[in-house]
């Protein structure tokens, strides 16, 4: 039997949840409740895309593919001089491990990484087609009617940066310039003197039209549209295989345009100020997110990310596109390798060293085109030494050696400049009879060095130009907004148009443009020397790197690798310039053993799938 | 057709039919250079034949002992008949006039190079221990021109057996089934667990790995790899692809039950109307030559898809 006690206290219960429906009741007996109602689901495209706030959001889809559209860097870094998915260098054993971008028989017009670059670049072309198609069937625009036609231009922007990629890598290629409302599939491939005359027409037109400054940061602007102009024209100028419709005139126009972003977007002072700024121990980190600040002077235009987690989320389609991070935010911070999960002090999976995932392992050539005593890039770019992070006691350097106690903050492996190796005992470490009690590693030595108990065979170091600390550990959650264009390459571009047969410009001759660049990283009374031999990793010759009386191509390639390495436009400069496979073959360590690499490989193949899914014959680019 | 022979207690249907289905609405891909990647569409037309028998059949019944049966069989063969635009094939979604709908399209698997046909693997690039692949052109390259039919996924024909025996108290049954001319592209062989020749630690034992001195058809070397490419189609890879697509025919006993009624007598001293224990065992037996956990779910051994075997005891009480 119930207490009474029980009895009234479940009355009580009842009885809010009796107050509670009347509540409902009356709420839903309100007059204009029940005859208020707004069928939002039967909108259609066509009804909401024709209002100026449709539109207005229509127009922000074209940035969110941004985001995946850098992170595809397999065919931009990877293959060339500067990075390689796999470390293992040691010539004995690489026959076995090779990797697409060696360009080896495995490199077909099925691979992921071609197809994805192909699939992502033209849903993004299509939403920007999207804009610029529906723009005309907006109703009454009104007072918003400038505003509309900036749109329009930022998405020719956003249409002629994604075709200059494409047809970069593969040639004449489809170009549909309106938006896709069928499922038609003939593909056409459009030649790309085409190609190339559509994007200059489209920047044109947007050059005039978008303002310096854009109503909210991340957009396009007019500084964005000339610096792809400068890098259209140098391109088309250079005219690969006489196909792009190029004359010596584009590199007087690539310079102008690189002039008039030169004037718009002064450099910063200080090179490290534009990449995330973090500590060298992290165990003494005295940087967070709280302190970065990416908007400056120099950087035209970034992909934007966020501190807010709902917002930093990557617009994946998972039915392709494999090699993409399901993680949102950026991932810049986590893929350019030398992970020491394995060293003494590790403190495992945490934000202190963060992912470091080897999709693109630096070349031990590439240290040697920087001066380690006063090139700033080099420290910024290269982890020199790895800490304990937490105390290590008793640790045993190798078989029979006394153990020694690692504390946190003592430094575990060390990376030695390639001017200044490691070569007496006592300047190596413990694990191979020295008496550091720190591996040492000399640059010859990586990615083919002995497994010791400090770090794993084949040890690569890590490059953290864009690490950043204080962020969850894992595959992304980036917060930098990683630039696409910055001004330091528009002098980089317009020294190489002078090189190529433009005059001289507002900051001079070429070797005044890239010694400006050269300076604000090395200072003006420094030496700035590097290696002078790239083959012999061993070599301590140094030249010296800053531009004296004339300038070549090969030293710009040299500084826009130590300027802009990472970047995203390795690959292109070497295609450009022609360079892809002589440069690749002294700094790529694959490419040089397994010699793969042929004239074909200057473009890509047609996805596979693309060339399967056209009713219409698609002819593939020779050699695949 | 329904027929009843009253001399062996033979009951049972059969059936053929043949459906055409016009204007078949499918998701169909797209060339991504649209932007998109498929669209749903009319593809075309299927048509779907076959035969459909079912027999009950009580074989026994003298005394205490009786035998009965229950069998069911079906055949079916799908085709496409017409393909959308008046194609006769559509390679990008894989579909082929004549062809089952759920054709694959892929690479043929030849087995593994042996010792002793290097100059031929050299040809390709290959070593002893990788995988073959069929050169269909005969260019002594393995690329998109070498691909063809391997297969389908749907089955030629499935069948089912149940047979019941009741002796005095005692009852025994089991059901066995089976189905034949299915190919599955093997998951779990496609996943890390297939991956040998890396440095993953979760090899399988089960596989029949090539070594010098195990000349085996089936499966590649550890220690040089598939061969001609890395593990799968979107990585360039085409060996590993013709190894994975592999028949899935199977025989399966799937429940077997054996149980035990008390006698009236002690039925009314217990008071109830019946009381039957029995033992049952579902999923004890497969019988296949696909390499994976089992051949009826193409597990990638990651998720948790996969039947149990059960043993299971109990009492049925009537009151």
């Amino acid at each position: 039997m119930k207490s009474l006690k029980e009895i009234i206290k479940e009355m009580k219960t009842l009885n809010k949840i009796l107050f509670a429906f009347s509540l409902i009741l009356i709420m839903s007996c309100e007059p204009n409740a029940l005859i208020k109602e707004e069928s939002i689901s039967n909108q259609t495209a066509g009804d909401y895309f024709s209002t100026t706030a449709g539109f207005e959001d229509l127009s922000k889809s074209i940035y969110p593919l941004l985001r995946q559209l850098v992170q595809m860097r397999a065919l931009t870094l990877n293959g060339g001089d500067l990075f390689s998915r796999n470390g293992n260098w040691d010539p004995e054993s690489m026959e076995l491990n090779t990797n697409i971008f060696s360009y080896g028989p495995e490199f077909t017009s099925g691979v992921s990484e071609v197809q994805d670059f192909w699939v992502y670049h033209y849903k993004a072309i299509n939403r920007a087609n999207t804009v610029i198609s529906r723009s005309e069937s907006v109703e009454n625009p009104g007072s918003y009617a400038n505003t509309l036609s900036v749109r329009v231009s930022e998405a020719k922007f956003i249409r002629a940066y994604c075709l200059f990629l494409l047809v970069q890598q593969f040639g004449d290629i489809p170009m549909s310039l309106e938006e896709t409302t069928g499922a038609s599939k003939e593909v056409t491939r459009v030649s790309s003197v085409e190609v190339y005359s559509q994007i200059i027409t489209d920047l044109i037109a947007a050059e005039s039209i978008l303002p310096a400054v854009a109503s909210d940061y991340g957009r396009a602007t007019k500084g964005a549209v000339q610096h792809l102009l400068a890098r259209v024209y140098l391109t088309r100028g250079w005219n690969f295989k006489d196909a792009l419709g190029g004359t010596t005139a584009d590199f007087t126009s690539a310079r102008e345009y690189a002039d008039k972003v030169i004037a718009a977007h002064p450099m910063v002072a200080n090179y490290e100020d534009i990449f995330p700024k973090k500590s060298e121990d992290p165990t003494n980190q005295t940087y967070g997110p709280s302190d970065q600040n990416y908007k400056n002077s120099e950087v035209i235009f970034s992909v934007q990310y966020s501190n807010n987690p709902l917002l930093n989320y990557n617009d994946t389609d998972y039915s392709i596109g494999d090699q993409l991070t399901s993680d949102s935010g950026n991932n810049a911070h986590t893929i350019f390798g030398g992970s020491h999960d394995e060293s003494p002090g590790s403190p495992g999976r945490t934000s202190d060293y963060n992912r470091q995932l080897g999709y693109h392992l630096t070349h031990p050539g590439v240290w040697r085109l920087f001066d380690p005593e006063t090139d700033t890039r080099y420290h910024l770019n290269f982890v020199e030494k790895v800490y304990a992070v937490v105390d290590n006691p008793g640790f045993v350097p190798a078989d029979g050696v006394a153990p020694i106690d690692i504390k946190s903050g003592d430094v575990v492996v060390e990376y030695r400049d390639w001017n200044n190796p490691a070569i007496t005992s006592a300047e190596r470490g413990k694990d191979v009879g020295g008496s550091m009690n720190y591996a040492v590693i000399n640059v010859d030595e990586h990615g083919k060095i002995d497994e010791s108990n400090y770090h794993n065979p084949n040890k690569t170091p890590m490059m953290w130009k864009f690490w950043e600390p204080g962020i969850d550990y894992g595959n992304g959650f980036g917060e930098f907004d990683q630039p696409l264009m910055r001004s330091s390459e528009a002098y980089l571009i317009a020294a190489e148009a002078i090189v190529k047969g433009a005059s001289n410009g507002s900051v001079g001759s070429a070797v005044d443009y890239y010694n400006a660049v050269v300076n604000r990283a090395v200072g003006t009374s420094n030496n700035a020397n590097m290696a002078s031999d790239p083959n012999d990793l061993s070599s301590t010759v140094t030249k010296s790197y800053r531009g004296s009386g004339s300038i070549n191509i090969e030293m710009i390639l040299d500084e826009r690798a130590r300027e802009l390495m990472g970047e995203g436009l390795r690959w292109y400069d070497l295609k450009r310039t022609g360079t892809l496979i002589s440069r690749s073959k002294e700094y790529n360590p694959w490419i040089k053993k397994l010699d793969y690499i042929q004239e074909h490989h200057y473009l890509r193949p047609i996805p596979l799938s693309e060339i399967d899914l056209s009713t219409n014959d698609v002819i593939q680019n020779p050699g695949y | 057709m329904d027929f009843a022979l009253s001399d062996i207690k033979l009951t049972g249907t059969l059936e053929y039919y043949k459906r055409n289905t016009e204007d078949l609405i499918l998701d169909d891909k797209v060339p991504n250079s649209t932007g998109f990647n498929n669209v749903l569409g009319n593809v075309g037309e299927i048509e779907n034949s076959g035969i459909e028998l079912s027999l009950n059949s009580i074989n026994l019944d003298k005394g205490d002992f009786k035998w009965s049966s229950n069998l069911t069989f079906t055949a079916n063969d799908d085709k496409v008949v017409k393909l959308a635009g008046g194609l006769t094939e559509d390679i990008g979604n894989a579909r082929f006039v004549g062809e089952s709908v759920k054709a694959y399209y892929s690479y043929m698997f030849d087995g593994i190079w042996q010792l002793g046909q290097e100059a031929e693997a050299a040809e390709f690039g290959q070593k002893p221990g990788q995988i073959r692949i069929r050169d269909l052109d005969g260019d002594k390259k393995i690329n998109s021109d070498d691909r063809m039919i391997v297969g389908k996924g749907t089955p030629d024909w499935t069948a089912g057996l149940r047979n019941q025996f009741n002796y005095k108290n005692w009852d025994l049954s089991f059901f066995i089934y089976t189905r034949q001319g299915l190919m599955y592209s093997n998951a779990f062989l496609n996943g890390t667990y297939g991956d040998i020749a890396s440095d993953r630690y979760n090899r399988s034992a089960e596989l029949d790995y090539w070594t010098p001195t195990n000349p085996s058809n089936t499966y590649y070397s550890p220690v040089e790899g598939p061969g001609l490419n890395s593990k799968n189609e979107s990585k360039g890879g085409t060996s590993r692809v013709g190894l994975s697509y592999q028949m899935a025919d199977f025989v399966r006993i799937s429940d077997i039950t054996m149980g035990y009624s008390l006698p009236n007598e002690l039925l009314s001293v217990l008071g109830v109307s019946r009381f039957r224990l029995y033992g049952q065992l579902q999923n004890p037996f497969v019988f296949t030559n696909f390499l994976s956990f089992d051949p009826e779910y193409n597990s990638g051994g990651n998720d948790d898809d996969l039947p149990a075997l059960t043993v299971l005891f109990g009492v049925n009480i009537n009151f």
